[in-house]
């Protein structure tokens, strides 16, 4: 088996799902030793334990080396695990850094409803993950920080990420609801209740106009797209 | 070799009937080898009368050859018969013993025995050329197995050659005596050699395997030991504290700052979208004459290029990370720096120049002063010698005209 992808594994984002990783840090990891001697003969639940022991996540660091946190991947883009199994990584609260791991592959894999569905929930997260730098020091990121960005930009842990859409463009179809953090809740909250005390009358105007105000854009892009698509 | 040399000590005769002077009871190869002897001669005399009943004895002889006694007997018998005479010499030489008395007899019988020795000498002669071709395929034998170069085996041969002549003259021969094989001492010291050398053998091979095991385990723990080292070294030295307390007040209220910042950005990138909306159905609804005038408002808007003073060198400001709003992409890239900020309007004429001093310098200062299409260079003062320089020039007189054109006219 080796280095090869299982057999009955399905092409992602229209290729062989290793590909996902270039092919430079891919013979990287092949060349490594991590991957030569912990990642052999890997399977989906032994990996659990390996991803429990990580020390922190990251690309490349040092003389080009992969990180282990890169190495598992490739082995579960290798291994091509159910979506299940990869929800259920996602979903453990015990281990941080195989909720990382597996977010980082959910995000190299899925496609991108279910990567804000299932990923937007672990910015409430706060945790801190050790992440090693170019350079081979270590520094330390927050869990919320590593999925925003995840969700946001191109280049993560020196992997291209693909493409996904905008959060913007699927709340437009009407595939996603507009992310309300419960910050934002608790915030209104107390400013409402702040308000209350000195100014009723105003505070109210503000908080209904600006909800009025979503409603509006909501309308003025529904509109702009339905011109789009009729031009 | 195994093959019979006859002793070449001193001949005894054989007297039939007489116990031979170095007779031994146990040797029985030398007895055959009489016996044989005794054949012959017999046969000689059976050939020289034709007798049949000799032959028949003979045959007799043949078969009951092993039975000394019976042939010892039969011997007798036959000089009985064959000649009265021999008896009669042998008793006559027994009683007169006159050395100087030899009669004709005598002389005939001594010339027998010379027959008979000369037959003997054949017989020795025809053996040992036998044994010497049996030698010599032999060593041919060997000199194809071993591939040797044949001058040496030739030499060898020789020597060997001359050395058994010579030897077969002078030396007393041993007779070779048989020893069974139980009983060889050469084949029990092979093989307690042999044994030995297994023995020492297999004990190196237990030495080395035992010498092997044991690099192997002072390896593998001097890996450990290293592997240990390094993993203690890297997580006191490099590695960050990443563990979590569960209610860190200070990391709720860092994280709640963070998701503020991220709402706002998505506020703020919300608003710019809808902005942006907007902006785009204004555009539309305009006519081309107002999008015109609005783009040359933009135009005049825009920061006006800063002067670069006398000789300042210029720096690109790169294609690079001109994405990230740092304060890098909003530097004003035309400001002089270092030396550029020296006056060099102040130096001679000579140091005005790029690189003054250097291997790089260049007598040039701006591409202006080298421009030769305007109107009050040293080029365009001679206006006369200008237009002589253009007549001369193809395609600069007069108009242009169609070939053809000339052809129907003429």
């Amino acid at each position: 088996m080796a280095n090869r992808t299982v057999s009955d594994a399905k092409n992602i984002h229209g290729t062989n799902p290793q590909y996902l990783l270039e092919k430079i840090i891919r013979s990287r990891i092949y060349e490594s030793l991590y991957w030569k001697e912990d990642c052999f003969g890997l399977t989906a639940e032994s990996l659990i334990d390996k991803a429990d022991q990580l020390p922190c996540i990251g690309g490349q660091y040092g003389n080009q080396k992969p990180t282990e946190f890169l190495c598992l991947t490739l082995k579960l883009l290798q291994l091509q695990p159910e979506k299940e199994i990869i929800i259920d990584f996602i979903r453990n609260e015990d281990s941080k850094y195989l909720r990382a791991l597996g977010a980082f592959y959910f995000r190299l894999i899925g496609d991108s409803l279910e990567i804000y569905k299932y990923l937007e929930p672990l910015l409430y997260d706060f945790r801190k993950l050790r992440r090693r730098l170019p350079d081979g020091a270590y520094d330390i990121i927050h869990m919320d920080e590593f999925i925003d960005s995840l969700l946001r930009d191109e280049r993560v842990c020196d992997t291209i990420l693909p493409r996904i859409l905008k959060r913007q463009v699927l709340e437009d179809n009407e595939e996603l609801e507009p992310r309300v953090s419960f910050l934002e809740d608790e915030l209104e909250q107390e400013a409402l209740a702040a308000a209350k005390k000195e100014k009723k009358d105003r505070s109210r105007s503000r908080s209904s106009s600006r909800v009025s105000c979503y409603r509006n854009i909501k309308t003025i892009n529904i509109y702009f797209y339905k011109c789009i698509i009729n031009n | 070799m195994s093959h019979y040399h006859p002793p070449s000590q001193r001949q005894v005769r054989y007297w039939p009937g007489k116990v031979p002077e170095n007779y031994k009871e146990s040797d029985s190869s030398s007895e055959e080898e009489e016996a044989e002897l005794l054949l012959k001669h017999k046969k000689k005399e059976t050939i020289q009368k034709a007798n049949v009943e000799d032959l028949k004895k003979e045959i007799d002889a043949q078969a009951k050859k092993n039975d000394r006694r019976l042939r010892r007997l039969m011997e007798n018998d036959k000089n009985d018969s064959s000649s009265s005479e021999n008896e009669d010499r042998a008793s006559r030489r027994r009683r007169h013993v006159i050395p100087g008395e030899e009669s004709e007899e005598e002389k005939k019988e001594e010339s027998e025995d010379d027959d008979e020795e000369i037959m003997l000498r054949h017989q020795r002669m025809r053996e040992r050329a036998l044994a010497r071709r049996k030698e010599e395929e032999e060593e041919e034998e060997e000199e194809e197995e071993n591939e040797e170069s044949e001058e040496d085996s030739s030499e060898y041969t020789t020597d060997t050659d001359s050395d058994s002549d010579s030897e077969y003259g002078n030396r007393v021969m041993l007779k070779p005596v048989f020893v069974p094989k139980a009983q060889r001492e050469t084949i029990i010291e092979q093989e307690r050699l042999a044994k030995e050398a297994e023995e020492a053998a297999a004990r190196h091979k237990q030495l080395l395997e035992e010498k092997k095991k044991e690099s192997h385990q002072l390896v593998a723990e001097e890996v450990m030991k290293e592997i240990k080292e390094e993993k203690g070294t890297s997580v006191d030295i490099n590695m960050v504290d990443d563990t979590d307390k569960p209610d860190d007040k200070e990391e709720y209220e860092l994280w709640k700052l963070r998701e503020l910042k991220r709402i706002k950005r998505d506020k703020e990138e919300r608003e710019a979208k809808i902005l942006e909306e907007e902006e785009i159905e204004r555009r539309r609804n305009m006519t081309d004459a107002e999008i015109q005038r609005e783009k040359e408002k933009d135009q005049s808007k825009k920061a006006k290029k800063t002067k670069y003073t006398y000789l300042q060198k210029y720096y690109h400001k790169g294609a690079f990370y001109q994405d990230d709003d740092d304060d890098l992409k909003n530097r004003d890239y035309s400001m002089p720096t270092l030396e550029d900020k020296f006056d060099k309007t102040m130096l001679p004429e000579i140091m005005q120049v790029k690189k003054f001093g250097r291997a790089g310098q260049t007598k040039w200062t701006h591409l202006s002063n080298e421009d030769t299409s305007k109107r009050d260079s040293l080029w365009n003062q001679n206006k006369d010698l200008i237009n002589k320089n253009k007549s001369k020039m193809g395609g600069m007189h007069g108009g242009f005209e169609k070939p053809s054109k000339r052809r129907r006219r003429s």
